[in-house]
Formats: C-alpha cells, structure tokens, sequence
C-alpha cells in the first residue's frame, strides 16, 4: 500500500494549486456569478496546460482527482471535471486527442433516439462548452458547436448548467465515436470518471468549509471564551473532519482501481460519489451553523460552498438513486437485455 | 498510490485463513457465544503451535518478526472468522514487558506468554476512573520488599482465565494525578484477590470485576519506575491496535438472507429498492471504515505512531458498526430479534448478535467522546478542554 502521489501527480497538484491560488482567489468566484464560468480563467488554465490533463499519460484519474481536490477548494469557475470526463472519453473512443481550446463536456444521462428530440435537461457546462460528448441511443456521438450557446437557469450552485440538443440541425456538427455495446461501456465509464473527478471537488470543498469553520471557532468569543473550546463544537468538527479524511481515501482508492483494478471500479466510484456528497453537505452544514447569523448572510464565504455542496451532485439527480446504482453493482440482478436503442 | 496489501501478506491471509477454518470450529463458537468468555484454550495453544502469538514480535523475542501487512491480514481474518481471540489480543501487555520490564521479567514470562501457557488482563480501569483513568484509586503500599495492594478494579476482562492482572495503582498522593501510578503484573492466585463476573449485553459476554485486599505483590513484579506508570501505560497504547471492525459479517449475513426467497413470498428481500439502497449504505459505511483503518497499518508501517490517525479509525468504525448493524437488524423484520439459539434465527442469528457486540464498540479502547476530543485538539488545533 502506497498513500502517496507519485511525483508526477503531486507536480500537477502543486502547479494547479499556485495558479489559482493566483487566478481563483474568491473574489473572482463571486464575480463569475450567477454564470460560474471565468472565461479569462479558463484562458489561463488552457495556456499552462491544464486543459490537455484529461488525455495526459503520466496523471490518471489519480492525478486529476488530486488536481480537483483543489479546485473544488476554491470553487473554481470553471468546468474541468466535465472537460477531462470528456476529453478522456474521446481519446478513449478515437485513439486520438481532442483539440480543443474551449470546454468539452460530457452529457451524463443517455438520450433514447426513438423517443426523444435530443434535448437533455440541464448538462453540466452546458451553457459554457461549445463542443459535447453524449450516448445517444447507441451512438456515443461529439457534437457542437451549437449555432448559440444556451443561457443558464438561475440555480443554487451558481453553475452553468443548461439543456443541450445533441441531435439535428441546432445541434452542430455531429460525429460518431463510437456504436452499441462499446459505445455505452465507454460511455458508462466516463461517468463513472466523472463521479470521482466531481468526488474529489466535493472533498475539496468539503475541507475547505471546515477550515473556515476552525479558523472562525477559534476567533469567535462568546461567554468570555473561544466557541471552539466547548465540546459541542469541537464534537462536531471531530466527526466532520473524520468524515473528510475516509472520503479523500475512498476518493483516491476509486482513482486507483480504475487502473488497477477495473472489476472494483465501478462500485468504487458510486461510492466515492455518495461519500463525498454526504460528507461535503455534512461540513458546509456545520461550518454554517457554527458561523452563527454570519452565516446566513451573503457577505460571508460559507454560504458559497453551502450552495454548491447541496448542487453540485444533483447534476446526476437525486443522489439516493446512487444507492441503487451501487446495489446494482454489488448486488446485480438478473434483468433483460435492453433492445437496440434503449440507451 | 497502490491499495493492494502485498503479495506476502496476501499469501499469510490464505495460510491465517486455512488454520481458522480448522480451528474455529461450530463448537468452539457455541462455547465462547455461550460462556461469554471470547478465548479458548485449545485454539490458544494451537496459535502459539504455529509460532502466531508472537506473530509480530521481533525475532530475538522468539516472534517471527511480521510486518504490520501481515499482522493486519491476521486480525482481519481472525475477526472474519469470529475467532475468540480476547487471549490473544493480551499478548499487547507482553509487547509492553518486552520494551519496560526487567530482565528477570522477560526471561520469566515472554516464553510462557508464547507458549500459549500465561494470559495478562488489563487492569485499569476503577469504579471511578474510567474514561480519566488517571484518577485510579486503588493503592498499593511499600512494605519491605513487597507492596501491599488495595482497592479494586472494574472491566478487568479474561482475569477469571488470566495468570496475571496488569494492574494500573496510586503509589503517591502528593503529586499531580498522572505522576502518582506505578504499575504492578499482579498473579491472579495471590491470597486477596478474588474476581466476579460481569455479565455483559454482547460479546464479550463476560467481563469482571477484580477486588485486592491486602495482596501482596513482590517488587521484582513491578513494571517501569515507581511512579512511573503513566509513560508504562503510554507504551502499552501504542501496541493497542485499532480492532475494530465494521459491519462486515453482518451485511454478507444480511445479504445471503436477503437473497433467498421464503414462503409466501413472490420475490426474495434483495429485490426490494428500500432494502438494496439501505445494503449500499452499509457497504459505503464498511468501505469508509476499512481504508481508515488501512491508513492507520500504513502509518505504523512507516515507522510512525498513528495517534490521531488511529483515533480517526476507530472512531468511524465504531460508529458505523452500532448505524449499520442496527439497520440491518431493523431489515430483518419481526423476525430480526430471534437470537443465535433460535434454529429459524434469520441469518442465523449473526445481525442481532453483531448488534448487542456493537454497543461496546464506542466505548472500549477510549470512548468516541474521548476520541472526538483527540480529534479535536490534535488534528484541528482546538483548545484542550481536559486535565
């Protein structure tokens, strides 16, 4: 057993870290809102690199999770989760790099060609990448751009999501990646990528509310003494942090295994997704209560990682339908084989 | 980042698990379910037979000198098998000799704390020292070159089997609580001594309490420096491995259960979506306690001591434990209370019987309130609120 990043991976992370630290500080997260996308940002990114990460041989899901983690801890405007989910795709299906110099993103429910009109409720980045990737019936298909970009619903998470079309003449170019049962494995398993990336963002954020909350329990005075010395408080981070710290090993072990252990992969992800889910909302929801009104009140942080931790995992709908998911792969039942074009 | 345990450690499982299946019979489980007491002499001396009681020991030690891989294997699969291995579990205590005791005391009870002949139970905790266990009351006296002890002891588990209570004792009241302890191995047949049992809700089903009137206790049977304890018992902590396990039987139980069908019914339980989503969710929760659990070997492993690390672990596998198991005995039905001696028990009896034994996971080896405490000050940085 190894806990470490390999160099490789820890380069990455340290890199991705200095430039937002830089580039992504929270005023620029405030003021990419109600959109949450930083054009200019995206810009810095792509040119030092990260934009090309998905598709790099010396990272893995590994290293992108760590790269995430950090992104996630800074609510980072833009939509590297979904452009690396997809990016992977792509090369996995052609054998070829995308290029790219504007985000791709991947629709992460299957669209049934004989029933519906393409449209799909809702796609992470939808509203901010020009090019998609999606499983349409049994097509996996990269389309777009779109003759416009569609605008952003007002939501929780300030995230820009939008509905998509993927197929007709509003859709844009459309090539074919791949058909049938290839199609769908490949497809399946750039979600399952995509709930580890979007995993370790949750950590991230997760752990970042936290120590928002340890640094203002230990400023905050109230009957003479520091809140963060009564045990009520100090109970509750204990389980908060406990929580953070399972999530980044499970976060790291679902990485892992979709290299080394592509049986196990699967359910891993599943869980990583729900883990981190559960232990984000768990420390945004204390780091709230224990910022007291403050943080209720806009002018304070918290309330910007409290939104996102509750929104960003509806993106794949409500998350106890991920349980199901998970049995499904722990526990499969016979069923019957789905019919050409049933997604 | 690499996950697996290692090719050597994977090989010990298969070897750990062979000799269990052997020896842990059907009816050395009946007899520990049914004394209470988690130790069976003949598998005791068969683990020491294969040299496994000393498993991790150095090999100058008469140990064999296993990695922490190995000995986590061992444990994992010992717990598999629900092997009664409270005996086992003792050998910590011989671990502490080995570091602090004197020469005499090495030669004199390390090879028969191997053999499988001598087990050493913990006495520390009082009546009115239990989570601040500094406080202990019970004193032991100078008098020439023995000391007279007195008081008495609580949750003292396997003394009624044990040659040897390691007994925790106030030497001096004049100084601060923690500087006042001396620890003492106490033999079990001196004149004074006497154990009761406490009958327990799980397993162990038994524990006891210890009661010392006037024994007297050589000095050549101290451990560490007169009043010294405290860093004695500091020792002995850092051998304590987080034994705590998650739900694990009790979900494979639940789920060989859920995946047969009983009469009347048109469809088996694991068809059922409220059932598979409350299955997943103790399966996340085992996933989670595992790898903290792994973190801690992997520390320890490194050469490091994973102190809040090992707090973290067995804070979340015990609370999981007491969620998951009580959830699954919920999934049972009406049927779910029956216990092991039941023949129709669902799931033989294992979930409702995993459910008694977790009420105790939260609280020995340190509480979650102390544990959260660690947590707290020495991983968040938050004030100390003890003394």
């Amino acid at each position: 057993m190894d806990l470490e990043l390999s160099a490789a991976e820890e380069t990455a992370r340290a890199s991705i870290a200095t430039l937002l630290d830089e580039h992504s500080p929270v005023a620029v997260v405030r003021a990419a809102e109600p959109l949450g996308f930083d054009p200019v940002l995206w810009d810095v990114l792509f040119v030092a690199g990260v934009g090309d990460w998905g598709t790099s041989h010396s990272l893995g899901l590994v290293g992108l999770a760590a790269a995430m983690r950090e992104a996630g801890a800074r609510l980072t405007p833009v939509p590297l989760a979904e452009h690396w989910a997809a990016t992977r795709l792509v090369a996995a299906a052609e054998g070829a790099d995308i290029l790219a110099a504007d985000p791709v993103t991947l629709v992460l429910t299957p669209t049934d060609a004989g029933s519906d009109a393409g449209r799909t409720r809702l796609v992470p980045a939808g509203a901010v990448a020009p090019l998609a990737v999606a499983l349409d019936g049994n097509e996996l298909v990269l389309v777009g751009p779109p003759e416009a970009l569609p605008s952003s619903p007002h939501n929780t998470a300030s995230s820009p999501i939008a509905d998509r079309v993927i197929r007709g003449p509003e859709a844009g170019t459309r090539v074919v990646l791949a058909t049938g049962a290839d199609a769908r494995e490949l497809h399946a398993n750039a979600v399952d990528e995509w709930r580890v990336l979007n995993a370790a963002a949750l950590a991230g954020l997760g752990r970042r509310a936290l120590e928002l909350a340890v640094a203002y329990v230990l400023d905050r005075h109230q009957f003479g003494v520091a809140i963060g010395s009564f045990q009520a408080v100090q109970h509750r981070l204990a389980d908060v942090v406990t929580a953070l710290d399972a999530v980044d090993l499970l976060v790291d072990e679902a990485g892992w295994a979709a290299a080394a252990e592509p049986p196990r992969a699967p359910a891993l992800a599943v869980m990583a997704f729900v883990a981190a889910t559960e232990a984000a909302r768990a420390s945004t929801a204390a780091s709230l209560q224990l910022h007291g009104g403050y943080g209720y009140t806009l002018e304070r942080d918290v309330q910007l990682y409290y939104r996102r931790a509750k929104g960003w995992p509806l993106a794949l709908g409500d998350p106890a339908a991920q349980l199901d998911a998970l049995a499904d792969r722990l526990w499969p039942r016979a069923r019957p084989v789905p019919t050409t074009g049933a997604g | 980042m690499d996950f697996t345990l290692g090719d050597r450690s994977e090989a010990f499982r298969v070897e750990v698990r062979e000799f269990l299946a052997e020896h842990v019979t059907p009816q050395v489980l009946a007899r520990t379910h049914a004394t209470g007491t988690v130790h069976d002499w003949d598998l005791h001396r068969a683990l020491a037979a294969k040299g496994w009681l000393g498993a991790g020991w150095p090999v100058e030690y008469g140990g064999q000198g296993r990695d922490p891989w190995e000995m986590r294997v061992f444990v994992e699969e010992c717990a598999a098998a629900d092997a009664p291995t409270d005996g086992l579990s003792m050998t910590m205590v011989a671990n502490t000799l080995r570091v602090v005791g004197t020469e005499a005391q090495k030669l004199d009870i390390l090879p028969r704390v191997l053999a499988g002949e001598v087990l050493i139970s913990l006495g520390y905790s009082e009546p009115g020292a239990g989570s601040d266990v500094a406080a202990a009351a019970t004193t032991a006296t100078r008098d020439g070159d023995d000391w007279v002890v007195d008081g008495e002891k609580v949750f003292t588990s396997m003394a009624h089997e044990a040659q040897y209570v390691f007994l925790l004792t106030r030497t001096n009241h004049e100084v601060a609580k923690h500087r006042g302890l001396t620890m003492f191995l106490v033999p079990t047949d001196a004149p004074g001594l006497r154990v009761e049992p406490m009958w327990t809700l799980g397993a162990p089903g038994r524990t006891n309490r210890t009661f010392y009137d006037g024994v007297r206790v050589p000095d050549a049977l101290r451990v560490g420096e007169i009043d010294g304890g405290w860093a004695v018992m500091n020792v002995a902590l850092t051998f304590e491995r987080g034994g705590t396990m998650a739900a694990v039987r009790a979900l494979d139980a639940t789920v060989s259960w859920a995946s047969r069908l009983r009469d009347a019914q048109t469809r088996a339980p694991i068809e059922d979506p409220d059932v598979r989503r409350r299955l997943a969710r103790v399966a996340i929760d085992n996933e989670l306690a595992r790898l903290l659990s792994l973190r801690t070997t992997w520390v320890a492993a490194k050469g490091g001591l994973p102190g809040v690390e090992g707090s973290m672990a067995k804070l979340a596998a015990s609370e999981s434990v007491q969620r998951s198991t009580a959830d699954l005995m919920d999934l049972l039905g009406a049927d779910g209370v029956l216990d092991e001696s039941e023949a129709d028990a669902p799931a033989g009896g294992a979930v409702e019987y995993a459910w008694r034994k977790a009420a105790v996971a939260t609280l020995y080896g340190g509480s979650s309130e102390i544990m959260r405490g660690i947590i707290a000050e020495r991983h968040l940085g938050l004030p100390r609120t003890r003394s």
